[in-house]
């Protein structure tokens, strides 16, 4: 509502032009004429003709000025929902607004917060009686004050510094919040909570208003299209397996088309000094994942981007993504046997062969063992080894156990080649010493009641690793094999099948593979001496995925971090003490908090904080070398601007409140937003018109 | 009446390149002496033309009896008489001859008055320095001032006056002037009729030379045209006032502008029809053009 004076002050500006028009309007010249009769008779014949040309150019003109005063005033129709006044003088009204990443979306050339900030500014105009507050909702709900306050131009000054944040939606906490503020209020306040927001899907589908309280009048503004907005963007990268320096490194960038039609994506990825480029086709509204390969030269933690090219969406900032990656040298296996290098054939030879077939000239790419006798077994050694085979190590003494559960919750993976009776023992204080609820799906005893001989394979899970390798194949390779050795088999009660990934054609175990929140744990239950298994085309290949499935379960293990949440990443276990360390981020990071603190605990270090940074690649560095990188990534739900529909929102997630939803912004709404532009070019088309009218009376 | 000061209109020295061309008639004329021209009368003196029988009563003194003492028949002798020339200036006294451009672009603040009176001046000159006879009237609604043609230079210097001292009128009509005129001019001859013939009774105009045609006058009409006339002014707006008390008009020429060139042209076309329609000489003369080129071209086109 305008205010009389404002009104007052408007009419006289309109009048400005009038009374400019009418002191500088052209003064005639006097002339005396002596053929003043033909002028007379030309004036008369044409003043019919000159007031129909006046009335058409006075129209044209009218419309012209008309068009452009609209044209600058931007108006926009029915967006006011006026709220009539509590005749008690008691309301409270939280008005929440939705600072996440997507309302920075762009509906033509406007962020949706921009949209959203004029509809919240309403919310705090002067009404008797009325407080309020505002709450900025992002990862974490920030209120303006800690109470409803009739304050109003503190909360519109507020709201106009306010910007979207690089963060998720958490609406929840959000509700949460408004509820406290409401339930503080007078039991006979009116309660009115706004929301205003794009009402993404993936940020609202399970809000429950329930925790309102019951009279809350909920209103809610959506500033989103009825029709989503388009937008593409990069939801995640991530290494495809373990990545080696000398080896090919696979990236895979998964990428999000949030629009209804197929489009054609084009990836710049940077990684270290490599630039690569990818593209492919995205089918409308799914997730894509294209890949790039690349070499990793040096060893170490790695930052990189991958950005989408020369693409046109809603949304800017997701069409980014930042990305850590650690190349690790060559892995170093140890093998613990007591059997002999010199021992041709057995069992550890055939494995040491299989996983190191030849003296590579490039030694940093060759995979090396390092063979250690149980009672020798170091410290030193397993800490530079990348995961631990075990084969006919006989009884493993006490601390050689414990050595090896350590370095087990330290990520090494551990393959164990199970063939003598004492396997079973040792295998058994292997998983009491690992602990933490870890355990074997089944039970190794030794076999009493006749040897193990001449044993084929009854089953084997061919959508599983190692077996999947061997597609169509698998069934004849598996029918040649012949096995002798190992231990007799019993299921552990309420272990998990899918463990057991093989068996004999005595139901005994022949492959396991068990994981706990560290590392993998494999068990082959065979005598390799005694099969065939060494002489099959599939030994090499099964024991090298064997392995290195045991090897990426560290460098899989890639931290996610949220702009605007909290973390706490463990670092590596080999990093010790925080002295000398010092994060770093992107440029844009505003402080040190933004980039979080490293602390110790009985852990190891710890990098933690209470609310993430801007995203980006941030490092841990000790005297300029990285020890471990993250990045700091936008929340992919943020990408999928699809939004909730209002049916929802009365029918499921209201809790039984009253709830009002508002379209602001639809399809005619954006027509409206482009209408000045319209309002434009009427204006020029009616001042053509009107030179057009003017030549064409003059003829 | 006698004036004793030269007219400021009548500028001697320029006229001196045309005291030797004369004004010639292309009609028969009547004079009261004898002159250069041509006269209706034959008879007297002067030039032998041819014979005629004799019919009883005529004079005898034009019987030729030489012819008649050698044949027996009675011949007349007849001869071209000549006679002098008597020219009436009738110039128009009306407001609109008062027009001189006002300030608009181009105007050289000459009125078509005062290009008359110096061409009146001019011309009475000419034709007193041939030894014709020169008389004037001033014509508005009525005829203001009729001198009869004289041939002495005191009737000259007041002809010349009276063109010095002519004042206008606010008036439209000028044919009631030229039927005065042609009711108290009793002798044949020569009228000279200047003006801008911006008239209501144009027809009448025409009608009352008419008059003087059949009185066997040679007519000429020189039509006074202001160049600012032709067109209107280049300008935003305007505030025309009529000249004849016609009142005002406000208006932007250029909305009117082609077409008042039109119909300007178009009356200039109607004068001269309807003077060449009762065998009247007619000529357009433009005050942008000096008086004495416009008399020198008029007096050599008379003289061819």
């Amino acid at each position: 509502m305008l205010h009389p004076w404002a009104i007052a002050v408007g009419l006289l500006a309109a009048t400005l032009p009038f009374l400019i028009h009418w002191l500088t309007r052209p003064k005639p010249a006097r002339l005396p004429l002596s053929t003043l009769r033909f002028v007379r008779d030309l004036v008369e014949e044409r003043r019919a003709l000159w007031r129909l040309r006046d009335a058409v150019v006075l129209m044209l003109r009218t419309a012209a000025i008309g068009l452009l005063a609209a044209a600058i005033a931007r108006p926009f129709f029915g967006t006011v929902h006026a709220t009539p006044p509590s005749e008690r003088g008691q309301d409270v009204r939280i008005v929440i607004v939705d600072a996440s990443q997507s309302m920075a979306a762009r509906l033509g050339n406007t962020e949706l917060f921009d949209r959203a900030r004029p509809i919240a500014a309403k919310q705090f105009g002067y009404e008797p009686g009325l407080s309020a507050n505002l709450i900025l909702a992002a990862a974490k709900p920030s209120a303006v004050f800690a109470r409803a306050s009739n304050n109003f131009s503190a909360l519109g000054e507020a709201l106009s510094k306010s910007r979207p944040l690089p963060q998720r939606l958490r609406a929840q906490e959000a509700i949460n919040l408004a509820a406290e503020m409401l339930a503080a209020s007078p039991g006979s306040a009116k309660r009115e909570l706004v929301v205003i927001s794009d009402f993404q899907r993936t940020n609202w589908g399970s809000v429950d208003f329930g925790s309102l309280p019951a009279d809350t009048q909920i209103r809610l503004e959506s500033v989103a299209p009825e029709t989503p907005l388009s937008n593409l963007a990069v939801l995640d990268v991530a290494a495809l397996g373990r990545a080696e320096v000398g080896h090919e490194l696979r990236l895979n960038v998964a990428v999000g088309n949030f629009s209804p039609t197929l489009r054609h994506a084009r990836l710049s990825v940077d990684f270290g000094s490599t630039v690569t480029q990818i593209e492919g086709d995205l089918p409308p509204n799914s997730r894509t994942v294209l890949s790039a390969e690349m070499m990793a030269r040096e060893p170490g933690w790695h930052t990189g981007v991958a950005r989408l090219l020369d693409v046109e969406d809603a949304l800017a900032e997701d069409n980014s993504r930042p990305f850590a990656i650690e190349v690790r040298p060559p892995p170093l296996l140890a093998l613990v046997t007591r059997q002999s290098a010199d021992s041709i054939p057995s069992s550890s030879y055939f494995v040491e062969r299989a996983l190191s077939p030849y003296e590579s000239q490039e030694r940093r790419s060759a995979t090396r063992i390092v063979r250690l006798r149980p009672e020798a077994v170091d410290r030193e050694t397993l800490s530079s080894a990348e995961s631990i085979i075990i084969d006919h190590p006989g009884k493993l003494p006490a601390e050689a156990i414990q050595m090896l559960a350590s370095f087990f919750h330290r990520g090494r993976g551990i393959l164990y080649l199970a063939s003598e009776p004492t396997d079973a023992t040792n295998l058994k204080l292997l998983s009491d010493s690992i602990g933490g609820g870890f355990r074997l799906p089944v039970e190794f005893i030794p076999s009493t009641r006749r040897p193990r001989r001449n044993l084929a394979i009854a089953e084997a899970r061919k959508d599983q690793s190692p077996f999947a390798l061997f597609g169509d194949q698998l069934p004849s390779y598996l029918e040649e094999l012949r096995f002798s050795g190992g231990l007799a088999t019993n299921p552990q009660p309420g272990s998990i099948a899918e463990e057991i990934l093989s068996r004999f054609d005595d139901q005994s175990a022949f492959l396991v593979a068990a994981e706990s929140d560290a590392s993998t744990f494999a068990v082959i239950n065979a005598d390799l001496g005694q099969s065939n298994l060494p002489s099959s085309p599939m030994f090499v290949p099964m024991l090298g995925e064997l392995v290195q499935r045991r090897l990426s379960g560290r460098a899989s293990r890639q931290e996610v971090v949220l702009s605007g949440e909290p973390f706490s990443i463990a670092l590596p276990p080999d990093i010790e003490g925080v002295a000398g360390m010092a994060i770093s981020g992107p440029k844009c990071t505003a402080s040190e908090s933004d980039r979080g603190e490293l602390v110790t605990d009985a852990q190891g270090v710890l990098w933690h904080s209470a609310s993430a940074g801007v995203p980006g690649a941030y490092e841990v560095r000790r005297d300029g070398k990285t020890l471990f990188a993250a990045p700091i990534q936008l929340a992919a739900e943020e990408s999928d601007l699809r939004t909730i529909g209002a049916d929802v929102f009365k029918e499921r997630l209201s809790g039984g409140r009253n709830v009002e939803f508002h379209a602001v912004i639809d399809d005619q709404m954006q027509e409206q937003d482009n209408l000045w532009i319209w309002l434009a070019i009427g204006s020029v088309g009616c001042v053509l018109l009107e030179i057009a009218t003017l030549a064409w009376f003059r003829t | 009446m006698t004036r004793l000061e030269a007219s400021p209109f009548l500028d001697l020295p320029a006229l001196a390149a045309l005291e030797h061309m004369r004004f010639k008639t292309r009609h028969r004329i009547e004079g009261n002496y004898s002159g250069r021209h041509q006269s209706r009368q034959q008879g007297g003196s002067a030039e032998f033309t041819d014979y005629r029988e004799y019919t009883p009563g005529e004079d005898l003194r034009r019987l030729d009896w030489k012819v008649l003492a050698r044949t027996g028949k009675s011949y007349v002798r007849l001869y071209e008489e000549e006679t002098n020339l008597l020219c009436t200036l009738a110039l128009d006294a009306s407001r609109s001859m008062n027009f001189d451009g006002g300030s608009s672009p181009g105007s050289r603040n000459q009125s078509k008055l005062t290009y008359v009176k110096y061409l009146a001046t001019a011309m009475s000159h000419v034709i007193s320095r041939g030894q014709d006879q020169v008389g004037l009237a001033v014509l508005t609604d009525r005829l203001e001032m009729a001198l009869p043609p004289r041939g002495t230079s005191s009737h000259v210097a007041l002809v010349q006056g009276a063109i010095e001292d002519m004042q206008t009128r606010p008036t439209s009509q000028m044919a009631p002037a030229l039927r005065e005129l042609f009711e108290r001019t009793t002798t044949r001859g020569v009228l000279i009729v200047m003006s801008d013939f911006l008239a209501d009774d144009l027809t009448d105009v025409f009608a009352a030379v008419r008059l003087f045609r059949h009185r066997q006058f040679e007519v000429i009409i020189l039509h006074l045209i202001h160049p600012l006339e032709e067109s209107l002014p280049e300008g935003g707006a305007f505030r025309f006032e009529g000249m004849e008390d016609d009142g005002r008009i406000d208006c932007s020429p250029a909305d009117i502008r082609s077409e008042y060139a039109r119909r300007f042209e178009a009356h200039c076309n109607v004068v001269r029809s309807m003077a060449l329609a009762v065998a009247c000489d007619y000529r357009r003369v433009s005050t942008g053009i000096p008086y004495l080129q416009t008399l020198g071209d008029f007096l050599v086109e008379r003289a061819g």
